[in-house]
């Protein structure tokens, strides 16, 4: 940055340089919107959904659990366990948010996701931790935020506009089918997939959905396992 | 489930989540993530939207069915197609939802 850091561009470098992924950002936010209200659960709550959990996959995964009639156990350990990326962003991103004071850092914690934490990355590969260097990442988190509640509350609009007869719950599994390829990062990866998905189906009569919570942890153990044995242990976290 | 449910689902997944969100940047502060933990969580996302997806596609009526009269299957089944080359959202969604509504139209393999 060849002009001086002022809180005022730090930001508004953060908004732009946020903007270009909105074009994935809302036809998510759609989909998900749209996914809440189909499921059945009042407009009311559909919204606090987006305030309180903020988190696109959780959302779609506690919608489509809540719709098997799913145990409250096994829906809250599944949406924290999608979730528990959000504390690696925290330990990578927090160096950066060390000048702030306790209140504007918990805000910070709150409007962390997968972008905000990517972009400000970034960012910060670049950049030495500064005093001001905070107001890039709130740039970034605030956009993404209120892009995510605008394109949310659309979808909860037009969704409870929609016909059941379009099968649009069928959208959940096809939006996560397109959120999960670009995750299989090695073949660790496709082992996990495959046995999270082949266990889900044969452990689908346990109770409360156990036998879905137990292939995701199986899954994720034989990736552990298997790397190294299938030779390419080194993730690409670019 | 109740909305009453429902709510408190929602608030106790918003509440540990804020709490992940914080751990570091409000809590452990001068602390990093043990690398071994890092190594589990990084499988855990892909495990889960896998365990989400093929039952979805294979479970019908509480069972899996495996069959050419299972149209969210043939139409999963395309749409991993779809993904697995474009590995994008939008396309891999319309493409599936597309071809659902075309058999389920037309029946071609009975109901």
């Amino acid at each position: 940055m060849t002009e001086p850091a002022t809180p005022r561009r730090l930001f508004i470098a953060g908004v732009k340089a946020t903007l270009p992924l909105q074009i994935g950002v809302i036809p998510f936010a759609l989909i998900t919107g749209t996914a809440l209200v189909t499921a059945g659960l009042p407009i009311w709550i559909a919204h606090a959904f987006s305030i309180v959990v903020f988190a696109g996959a959780a959302q779609l995964a506690m919608v489509e659990l809540i719709s098997q009639h799913a145990a409250v156990g096994v829906i809250v350990l599944t949406a924290l366990l999608i979730n528990l990326r959000f504390m690696m962003y925290s330990a990578a991103i927090a160096p950066y948010l060390r000048h702030t004071g306790n209140g504007l850092r918990a805000f910070a914690a709150y409007l962390l996701t997968d972008q905000a934490y990517a972009i400000s990355m970034v960012h910060y590969d670049q950049n030495e931790a500064e005093p001001l260097q905070h107001w890039y990442y709130f740039g970034s988190a605030l956009t993404l935020w209120t892009v995510w509640q605008l394109g949310t509350s659309a979808g909860i609009y037009l969704g409870a506009t929609l016909p059941a007869s379009w099968s649009l719950d069928f959208a959940i599994p096809l939006t996560f089918l397109g959120l999960v390829f670009p995750l299989i990062r090695n073949r660790p990866g496709i082992l996990a997939a495959a046995v999270a998905g082949v266990g889900a189906v044969i452990g689908h009569g346990l109770p409360y959905n156990m036998g879905f919570l137990a292939a995701v942890l199986v899954g994720a153990a034989a990736a552990v396992f298997a790397e190294g044995k299938l030779g390419d242990e080194v993730r690409d976290d670019s | 489930m109740t909305a009453n449910a429902i709510f408190w689902t929602m608030a106790a997944v918003g509440l540990g989540t804020f709490l992940m969100r914080a751990s570091f940047i409000s809590v452990f502060t001068q602390r990093n993530m043990p690398a071994v933990v890092e190594r589990i969580m990084a499988y855990l996302p892909v495990a889960i939207l896998s365990a989400l997806i093929v039952p979805a596609f294979v479970i019908r009526d509480g069972a899996a069915h495996v069959g050419l009269d299972n149209y969210r299957l043939l139409a999963g089944l395309l749409a991993i197609g779809v993904a697995a080359k474009t590995k994008k959202v939008v396309p891999t969604l319309f493409v599936g939802l597309v071809c659902l509504w075309v058999l389920q139209r037309f029946q071609p393999f009975g109901g």
